[in-house]
């Protein structure tokens, strides 16, 4: 019985001993499944290049502005933005029926200010006379007056002189004497009174003697006047065009303001590129560009449907107004290159510096403010070799789409840097290598 | 009367050796239910002993929500267990089979041939086995430098090998065999070296085995020698994975030191009685 | 008929002589490939050693016997030896006593056995998980405390325990629990097999002469163990050595004063590369314990006779 016992547990030991050698090989391959696989490259010297691309579109030097009467009706519009027209083509036609319209407006309101004017002659006529008799009679009143009052005032002196002489017969009896202050009151007051009076009636002679106000109205009636007669021999001479408007000279239309059937407002109807300054091409270009780029810079430029490229240089960069960060830059072409409208594509390769240490952008990773890069290292471990990850510092000197360039110190040109892994990794992980 | 209070001293020993042999267990009960625990309610027990606080550890001999995912992991994720697993095996029975072949021979000779000066050599022996291994550290590091065995297995196995333990052990085995058998074998006309193998051997079997399993138990388990002499950890045994998991892996601990009792418990019961045996030998009248 | 009868006076010692000499030759045979081993892994590193403990550590001058002046003036070695010496001295009588009782026990009982099996058990434990269990029960907040704790607050005789035992002086008495605890069933087993030992009819007799329980034990059982009580001592001696494992893996290397053992000091010692101290003390360690042992063989050996 003992014997059996030993026997099976002499079986169950080495049961016990199978099944380790078991888990042994089971567990090592579910192990090295579990282990990510990384690819790595060493950094390499290189130029870090930057090269600004981008596209833009020609727009015109300048531009001239097409009016025309303002509140005339458009019948058509014969062109479309973009379209190159010569000097004479038509540009638009007024509505000729409106036309005629306005022109009898224009007519009505002329004959209007007309009467007007003549109303206003008239009434200049009979104010005249108002005036004329008003003089006349403030002239009469004055000379009677001043006879009345005269002869006041030679009654009032006769009074004193009589009051003087019984003063001086009747020797200084009070009522005398009181008659006599009176009486010489009573000159002075027919004095004063008298010199009121004329004083009053020069005023009235000369009031009367006054101009008329100015009479401003048949000034602005007779400007009105003139300025519809303007409007109408503009309209006539519309009309005589037949309502058409031209172009004043060749070039591209860059704007239109108004459609068919509005009225032409107060400002330009549309644009024409003014010829006679070079075209630009305009492009946006962002803030990462912007570094690379500056005014003044030579850049070579691609026009559309032209296959020579030509060298130009940025003569205008600023902040732009539609893109945020962005900047816009013209770029002056050459005088009769260039149709407003076009694309080109302007291109600047700065070569920028040799590095020593770089590595694609694909293995630089950012945290906060920091950048770092995982480094393949080896150690010893309990199955051996095994490779590890470390995470590692680098500070970026320079970088562009194809290489990052690393300070030296961090890393070296050995080491060993993880461009791609089949599971995310981090660092203290231990990994499997792919050569 | 005097039958009843014997019955009842009679139970009560066994109670109380019953009771005492449970306290003896608990710590592999302790085990065994640890390592059915997940990591939280691991957690959750254990978080006491960590934080300064002032509750107690908790514990559950039946876990509230018992897994195997210790298990899992570890036997099937962790293949550097089992390179530590078969490090320990090696060393172990590398260790067990040069100590057959050294050792038994000397206890033999001690055993049976009394010459002058054996007691001396004995008593040689006995103060070696029972230097602790500090006091040679330094001196042993140096040879097996010399000898170029330093971090190898090797390192381990050869000074194992020749420990005199097994001799004192196997000593008692072959003591208990009556010399007159070999004298009647000599006699017989059989040389030295038969009678070794033909009757030492088999009659001295219990004091081999026990010097085997005692000396598996030890070994499975020794420590000094590995941490010094081997520094690639690839080459560690099982006995130094374990101080190496932390509190937080608790659960992975747990689960380790019950696989590691296992074969240590496999040899234990298997060589039980030959255990028992050789250590009565051993005791015996020299 | 024996040979050696048959022969004259003079070829009867020659015949003797030669089986000496061939008991010497047969013995060194079989010697010879351990004691080669030792040598070269043993004596000759303590050879080393010995040279060593008279010179200083990285230069190797010669120092005479300053090293032994030092160690004995060094106050951790002092507290290592002291250490151990008491460790030894508490351990080996408590785990000889304790272990004889509960054999005594056992040897009552039929379902020994199992009994036995449950108390070896220990030993096959590896130290490593021994030492986690230890750390769960005698941390601070540990099995032990919440115990004591829970006791405390059932009989209202104090409030919570919160004993640092591993940090403290009470290390000490972990370290012996935790010897006896893996040693008992060892010990047991010796005690049990030496009782097993004595005839039965001694006993019988002693009994029908009217000896009481504990008079057979005085004066029969005791007498007869003390082969065993040799080995049981020797082994318990070696094992008292190895409980500086459990010790460095619970506290580490620089644990309480109460449990600062030798093997701490040689340890400390060989990381901070002073070899001279080491060699000296392993000089006197050696000796010491050589000196113990054959004390122990001639008292044994006295005893026999």
């Amino acid at each position: 019985m003992k014997s059996q016992k030993m026997k099976k547990l002499l079986i169950g030991f080495a049961v016990f001993m199978v099944f380790m050698l078991a888990c042994t090989l089971v567990s090592k391959s579910i192990y090295a499944y579990s282990l990510p696989m990384v690819s790595t490259i060493v950094p390499e010297s290189k130029y870090v290049e930057h090269i600004v691309e981008t596209e833009g579109i020609i727009v015109a030097g300048g531009e001239k502005p097409v009016t025309c009467l303002p509140g005339l009706r458009i019948d058509s519009i014969q062109v479309h933005v973009g379209d190159r027209v010569e000097e004479g083509d038509v540009l638009f036609r007024i509505d000729m029926e409106d036309l005629e319209q306005l022109i009898g407006e224009k007519r009505e309101e002329i004959s209007k200010v007309s009467l007007n004017i003549d109303t206003i002659l008239e009434n200049q006529e009979i104010a005249q006379q108002k005036r004329d008799l008003e003089l006349a009679r403030a002239r009469e009143d004055y000379d009677i007056t001043a006879r009345l009052k005269d002869t006041e005032v030679g009654r009032a002196a006769e009074n004193y002189v009589q009051a003087e002489k019984d003063v001086q017969e009747n020797g200084g009896d009070e009522e005398l004497r009181d008659a006599l202050q009176s009486a010489a009151y009573g000159e002075a007051d027919a004095k004063a009174e008298r010199d009121e009076a004329v004083k009053q009636a020069g005023r009235r002679v000369e009031d009367a003697l006054l101009p008329d106000t100015a009479a401003s109205d048949l000034e602005m009636a007779r400007l009105e006047m003139a300025d519809l007669q303007d409007s109408l021999n503009a309209l006539q001479k519309i009309k005589e065009g037949e309502g058409v408007a031209a172009a004043p000279s060749g070039g591209v239309v860059t704007e239109i303001f108004i459609g068919v059937g509005d009225r032409v407002p107060d400002t330009a109807v549309l644009l024409i590129s003014d010829e006679s300054l070079p075209c630009q091409l305009k492009v946006t270009i962002t803030k990462d560009q912007k570094k690379y780029i500056s005014l003044g810079d030579q850049v070579s430029v691609k026009l559309v449907g032209k296959s020579k490229e030509l060298e130009a240089t940025i003569d205008y960069l600023a902040e732009s107004k539609s893109v945020p960060e962005g900047f816009a830059a013209l770029i002056n072409l050459p005088e009769n290159t260039g149709v407003p409208g076009v694309e080109g594509i302007i291109s600047r390769s700065e070569p920028g510096e040799k590095y020593k240490l770089c590595i694609p952008p694909t293995a630089l990773y950012k945290k906060d403010d920091r950048y770092y890069v995982y480094v393949l290292k080896e150690r010893e471990g309990i199955l051996g070799e095994e490779y590890y990850v470390e995470e590692v510092n680098v500070k970026v000197l320079d970088q562009n789409d194809n290489w990052a360039a690393i300070e030296e110190g961090a890393l070296d040109q050995e080491s060993r840097i993880i461009t791609s892994s089949t599971k995310e990794v981090s660092k203290g992980d231990v990994v499997r290598w792919e050569q | 009367m005097q039958k009843v209070w014997k019955l009842f001293m009679k139970g009560f020993i066994f109670c109380f050796l019953l009771l005492l042999g449970l306290t003896v267990i608990m710590p592999v009960l302790l085990l065994m239910s640890g390592s059915l625990m997940d990591t939280w309610e691991l957690k959750g027990y254990l978080s006491a002993v960590f934080t300064d606080g002032e509750s107690f550890i908790g514990w559950r001999l039946i876990p509230e929500f018992p897994t195997f995912a210790n298990y899992g992991k570890l036997l099937f994720e962790t293949p550097q267990f089992f390179v530590l697993f078969w490090n320990s095996m090696k060393l172990v029975c590398g260790i067990l089979a040069g100590q057959l072949f050294i050792a038994v021979p000397a206890a033999w000779a001690f055993a049976v041939y009394q010459v002058k000066g054996s007691r001396v050599l004995f008593a040689l022996y006995v103060v070696l086995m029972l230097l602790p291994f500090q006091v040679t550290m330094l001196s042993s590091y140096l040879i097996l430098n010399e000898l170029l065995l330093l971090n190898t297995h090797k390192a381990i196995i050869l000074p194992a090998v020749f420990s005199t333990f097994p001799v004192f052990l196997s000593y008692g085995g072959f003591r208990s065999i009556p010399p007159q058998l070999l004298e009647a074998a000599r006699i017989d006309g059989a040389g030295e070296l038969t009678i070794f193998l033909r009757l030492g051997l088999p009659l001295g079997k219990s004091g081999l085995l026990s010097a085997v399993v005692l000396g598996f138990l030890e070994y499975w388990n020794m420590m000094e020698q590995p941490m010094t002499f081997l520094e690639d950890k690839s080459l560690w045994p099982l006995s130094l994975y374990l101080p190496e998991i932390t509190w937080a892996q608790a659960g992975h601990a747990f689960s380790a030191s019950v696989i590691t009792l296992i074969p240590a418990v496999f040899v234990f019961v298997l060589g039980q009685d030959y255990l028992e045996q050789g250590i009565i030998y051993s005791g015996l009248k020299e | 008929m024996p040979l050696s009868k048959s022969l004259p006076f003079i070829w009867r010692n020659n015949r003797e002589s030669i089986m000496l000499k061939r008991k010497r030759k047969f013995f060194c045979l079989f010697m010879l490939p351990s004691f080669l081993g030792i040598a070269i892994f043993v004596l000759l590193p303590f050879m080393d050693v010995v040279k060593r403990s008279f010179t200083t550590a990285i230069t190797g001058q010669f120092n005479g016997v300053k090293n032994y002046q030092t160690i004995f003036h060094n106050q951790a070695f002092r507290l290592a030896v002291g250490n151990t010496l008491k460790f030894t001295l508490v351990c080996i009588p408590l785990l000889v006593f304790i272990g004889f009782v509960i054999a005594l026990f056992l040897s009552r009982i039929k379902s020994r056995e199992m009994m036995k099996s449950i108390y070896l058990f220990p030993l096959a434990m590896p130290t490593a998980t021994i030492v986690i269990v230890w750390k769960m029960i005698f941390y601070r907040q540990g099995f032990l405390n919440m115990i004591l704790t829970k006791m405390g607050e059932w009989t209202h005789l104090w409030s919570e325990v919160h004993i640092d035992y591993l940090g403290s002086s009470a290390a000490f008495w972990v370290l012996v629990g935790s010897y006896i605890w893996k040693n008992t069933g060892y010990t047991v087993i010796l005690w049990l097999a030496g009782l097993m030992g004595i005839p039965s009819e001694l006993l019988e007799a002693a009994r029908v002469d009217g000896a009481g329980r504990w008079q057979r034990i005085r004066y029969i059982v005791l007498p007869n163990l003390k082969g065993s009580l040799y080995t049981i001592v020797i082994l318990s001696f070696l094992n008292s050595f190895k409980i500086y494992r459990e010790a460095y893996l619970t506290t580490g290397a620089y644990p309480d004063k109460s449990i600062y053992l030798l093997q701490h000091l040689f340890n400390n010692w060989f990381t901070n590369l002073e070899f001279d101290k080491m060699a000296a003390a392993a000089v006197c360690t050696g000796g010491f314990l050589m000196a113990v042992i054959l004390v122990l063989q001639a008292l044994w050996d006295k005893n026999e006779i």
